[in-house]
Protein backbone atom coordinates (compact mmCIF):
# COMPACT_ATOMS: atom_id res chain seq x y z
CA UNK A 1 0.00 0.00 0.00
CA UNK A 2 1.49 3.38 -0.71
CA UNK A 3 2.07 6.08 2.06
CA UNK A 4 -0.74 8.37 1.04
CA UNK A 5 -3.00 5.79 1.42
CA UNK A 6 -1.57 4.45 4.92
CA UNK A 7 -2.02 8.18 6.12
CA UNK A 8 -5.45 8.33 4.86
CA UNK A 9 -6.04 5.23 7.40
CA UNK A 10 -4.56 7.19 9.89
CA UNK A 11 -7.15 9.97 9.45
CA UNK A 12 -9.90 7.53 9.05
CA UNK A 13 -9.36 6.23 12.57
CA UNK A 14 -8.75 2.79 10.93
CA UNK A 15 -6.62 0.56 12.91
CA UNK A 16 -5.40 -1.54 9.73
CA UNK A 17 -3.39 1.41 9.43
CA UNK A 18 -1.06 -0.11 12.20
CA UNK A 19 -0.82 -3.08 10.57
CA UNK A 20 0.06 -1.62 6.84
CA UNK A 21 2.73 0.83 8.71
CA UNK A 22 4.46 -3.01 10.12
CA UNK A 23 3.94 -4.63 6.89
CA UNK A 24 5.56 -1.88 5.14
CA UNK A 25 8.08 -0.77 8.19
CA UNK A 26 7.97 -2.90 10.28
CA UNK A 27 11.72 -3.98 9.75
CA UNK A 28 12.95 -0.38 9.26
CA UNK A 29 11.75 0.53 12.26
CA UNK A 30 12.87 -2.16 14.25
CA UNK A 31 16.40 -1.99 12.80
CA UNK A 32 16.70 1.54 13.91
CA UNK A 33 15.22 0.64 17.40
CA UNK A 34 17.66 -2.33 18.12
CA UNK A 35 21.29 -0.23 16.58
CA UNK A 36 20.40 1.88 19.23
CA UNK A 37 19.10 -0.26 22.24
CA UNK A 38 20.93 -3.41 20.95
CA UNK A 39 18.33 -5.84 22.75
CA UNK A 40 15.40 -7.68 20.58
CA UNK A 41 13.11 -7.27 23.73
CA UNK A 42 13.89 -3.28 24.06
CA UNK A 43 13.38 -2.90 20.50
CA UNK A 44 10.52 -4.86 20.28
CA UNK A 45 8.94 -2.76 22.98
CA UNK A 46 9.61 0.72 21.53
CA UNK A 47 8.35 -0.25 18.31
CA UNK A 48 4.93 -1.00 19.61
CA UNK A 49 5.54 2.22 21.22
CA UNK A 50 6.37 4.07 18.14
CA UNK A 51 2.85 2.58 16.93
CA UNK A 52 0.89 4.55 19.94
CA UNK A 53 3.15 7.72 18.78
CA UNK A 54 1.99 7.36 15.32
CA UNK A 55 -1.24 6.61 15.80
CA UNK A 56 -1.79 9.66 18.27
CA UNK A 57 0.15 12.02 15.72
CA UNK A 58 -2.23 11.53 12.85
CA UNK A 59 -4.20 13.66 12.60
CA UNK A 60 -3.95 16.44 12.68
CA UNK A 61 -0.14 16.02 11.11
CA UNK A 62 -0.29 14.97 8.00
CA UNK A 63 3.56 13.97 7.11
CA UNK A 64 5.27 14.83 3.86
CA UNK A 65 7.47 11.88 4.00
CA UNK A 66 6.16 9.00 6.21
CA UNK A 67 9.02 6.86 5.96
CA UNK A 68 11.01 9.74 7.56
CA UNK A 69 8.67 10.49 9.75
CA UNK A 70 8.46 6.91 11.00
CA UNK A 71 12.20 7.13 11.43
CA UNK A 72 12.50 10.11 13.62
CA UNK A 73 9.68 8.79 16.04
CA UNK A 74 11.83 5.37 16.33
CA UNK A 75 14.61 7.65 16.85
CA UNK A 76 13.42 9.53 19.73
CA UNK A 77 11.67 6.83 21.50
CA UNK A 78 14.67 4.74 21.75
CA UNK A 79 17.02 7.07 22.89
CA UNK A 80 14.22 8.07 25.69
CA UNK A 81 14.31 4.80 26.78
CA UNK A 82 18.48 4.55 26.42
CA UNK A 83 18.23 7.75 28.61
CA UNK A 84 16.29 5.84 31.55
CA UNK A 85 18.03 2.56 31.03
CA UNK A 86 20.58 1.45 34.14
CA UNK A 87 24.07 2.49 33.28
CA UNK A 88 25.03 -1.41 32.68
CA UNK A 89 22.37 -1.85 30.11
CA UNK A 90 23.40 0.66 27.67
CA UNK A 91 24.75 -0.05 24.45
CA UNK A 92 28.08 0.98 24.37
CA UNK A 93 28.09 1.30 20.80
CA UNK A 94 25.23 3.77 21.31
CA UNK A 95 27.30 5.29 24.16
CA UNK A 96 30.62 5.75 22.10
CA UNK A 97 28.48 7.42 19.12
CA UNK A 98 26.80 9.88 21.78
CA UNK A 99 30.08 10.64 23.13
CA UNK A 100 31.41 10.86 19.72
CA UNK A 101 28.54 13.80 19.13
CA UNK A 102 29.51 15.23 22.26
CA UNK A 103 33.12 15.78 21.48
CA UNK A 104 31.86 17.86 18.18
CA UNK A 105 29.71 20.22 19.84
CA UNK A 106 29.62 19.69 23.92
CA UNK A 107 26.15 21.39 25.32
CA UNK A 108 27.72 23.30 28.13
CA UNK A 109 29.84 24.85 25.10
CA UNK A 110 26.90 25.99 22.95
CA UNK A 111 26.14 29.36 22.99
CA UNK A 112 22.94 31.17 24.79
CA UNK A 113 21.58 32.14 21.95
CA UNK A 114 21.11 28.95 20.06
CA UNK A 115 18.52 26.96 19.62
CA UNK A 116 17.95 23.38 18.57
CA UNK A 117 16.10 24.66 15.63
CA UNK A 118 19.26 27.11 14.76
CA UNK A 119 21.60 24.14 15.36
CA UNK A 120 19.37 21.75 12.90
CA UNK A 121 19.53 24.15 10.51
CA UNK A 122 23.38 24.96 10.19
CA UNK A 123 23.84 20.86 10.44
CA UNK A 124 21.39 20.58 7.57
CA UNK A 125 23.28 23.26 5.63
CA UNK A 126 27.09 21.55 6.64
CA UNK A 127 25.83 18.17 5.01
CA UNK A 128 24.48 19.50 2.36
CA UNK A 129 27.31 20.97 1.29
CA UNK A 130 29.20 17.93 1.53
CA UNK A 131 29.17 14.88 -1.02
CA UNK A 132 26.46 12.42 -1.04
CA UNK A 133 28.68 9.50 0.21
CA UNK A 134 30.14 12.11 3.15
CA UNK A 135 26.32 13.29 4.19
CA UNK A 136 24.99 9.69 3.81
CA UNK A 137 27.61 7.76 5.88
CA UNK A 138 27.29 10.75 8.41
CA UNK A 139 23.55 10.20 8.94
CA UNK A 140 23.57 6.54 8.94
CA UNK A 141 26.25 7.08 11.47
CA UNK A 142 24.36 9.04 13.94
CA UNK A 143 21.14 9.81 12.93
CA UNK A 144 20.48 5.71 12.37
CA UNK A 145 23.10 4.65 14.79
CA UNK A 146 24.72 2.17 12.00
CA UNK A 147 27.82 0.35 12.70
CA UNK A 148 30.70 0.56 10.89
CA UNK A 149 30.44 -2.69 9.62
CA UNK A 150 26.84 -2.08 8.10
CA UNK A 151 27.79 1.30 6.59
CA UNK A 152 30.78 -0.47 5.09
CA UNK A 153 28.74 -2.96 3.73
CA UNK A 154 25.89 -0.68 2.63
CA UNK A 155 27.79 1.86 0.62
CA UNK A 156 30.60 -0.74 -0.67
CA UNK A 157 33.26 0.96 1.18
CA UNK A 158 36.07 -0.56 3.43
CA UNK A 159 35.27 0.08 7.51
CA UNK A 160 38.79 1.68 7.43
CA UNK A 161 37.49 4.17 4.66
CA UNK A 162 34.29 4.51 6.97
CA UNK A 163 35.82 5.40 10.05
CA UNK A 164 38.09 7.57 7.97
CA UNK A 165 35.08 9.40 6.35
CA UNK A 166 33.44 9.91 10.23
CA UNK A 167 36.58 11.55 11.39
CA UNK A 168 37.11 13.95 9.04
CA UNK A 169 33.59 14.53 9.52
CA UNK A 170 33.22 15.19 12.61
CA UNK A 171 36.78 17.28 12.55
CA UNK A 172 35.09 19.45 9.64
CA UNK A 173 31.24 19.91 11.38
CA UNK A 174 32.83 21.14 14.49
CA UNK A 175 35.28 23.80 12.58
CA UNK A 176 31.95 24.75 11.06
CA UNK A 177 30.58 25.15 14.10
CA UNK A 178 32.90 27.23 15.53
CA UNK A 179 33.33 29.25 12.47
CA UNK A 180 29.14 29.63 12.81
CA UNK A 181 29.42 31.26 16.32
CA UNK A 182 27.84 28.00 17.61
CA UNK A 183 30.58 26.60 20.33
CA UNK A 184 31.76 29.39 22.25
CA UNK B 1 21.74 10.25 31.28
CA UNK B 2 21.36 12.52 29.10
CA UNK B 3 21.48 12.58 25.19
CA UNK B 4 23.92 15.37 23.29
CA UNK B 5 22.15 18.44 22.06
CA UNK B 6 23.40 18.38 18.74
CA UNK B 7 22.08 14.33 18.50
CA UNK B 8 18.61 16.08 19.51
CA UNK B 9 19.36 18.53 16.70
CA UNK B 10 20.46 15.29 14.41
CA UNK B 11 17.09 13.92 15.15
CA UNK B 12 15.40 16.81 13.49
CA UNK B 13 17.01 17.03 10.10
CA UNK B 14 14.91 17.60 7.23
CA UNK B 15 12.89 14.34 6.10
CA UNK B 16 14.71 14.81 2.33
CA UNK B 17 18.11 14.01 4.24
CA UNK B 18 16.96 11.41 6.59
CA UNK B 19 15.09 9.78 3.66
CA UNK B 20 18.15 10.51 1.28
CA UNK B 21 20.07 8.26 3.44
CA UNK B 22 18.08 5.62 3.49
CA UNK B 23 17.55 5.54 -0.59
CA UNK B 24 21.19 5.93 -1.31
CA UNK B 25 22.73 3.65 -3.59
CA UNK B 26 26.55 4.67 -4.32
CA UNK B 27 27.82 4.15 -7.96
CA UNK B 28 30.83 2.15 -7.26
CA UNK B 29 33.89 3.14 -9.41
CA UNK B 30 34.96 -0.05 -10.28
CA UNK B 31 38.35 -0.50 -12.47
CA UNK B 32 37.14 -1.70 -16.33
CA UNK B 33 40.03 -3.95 -17.65
CA UNK B 34 40.41 -4.13 -21.80
CA UNK B 35 42.01 -6.74 -23.17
Amino acid sequence: MDDLSIIELYFARDEQAIKETDNKYGKLRHSIAYNILNNNEDSEECVNDTYIGVWNAIPPTRPNNFMAFLCKITRNISLKRIEAMARQKRSQATIVSLDELAEILPDESIGENISNDNLTELISDFLRKEKADIRNVFIRKYYFFDSVGDIAKRYDFTEDKVKSMLYHTRKKLKDYLIKEGVEI
Amino acid sequence: MKTPRISDAIGNLPEDLVNGAVTYKRTSKKKSFIK
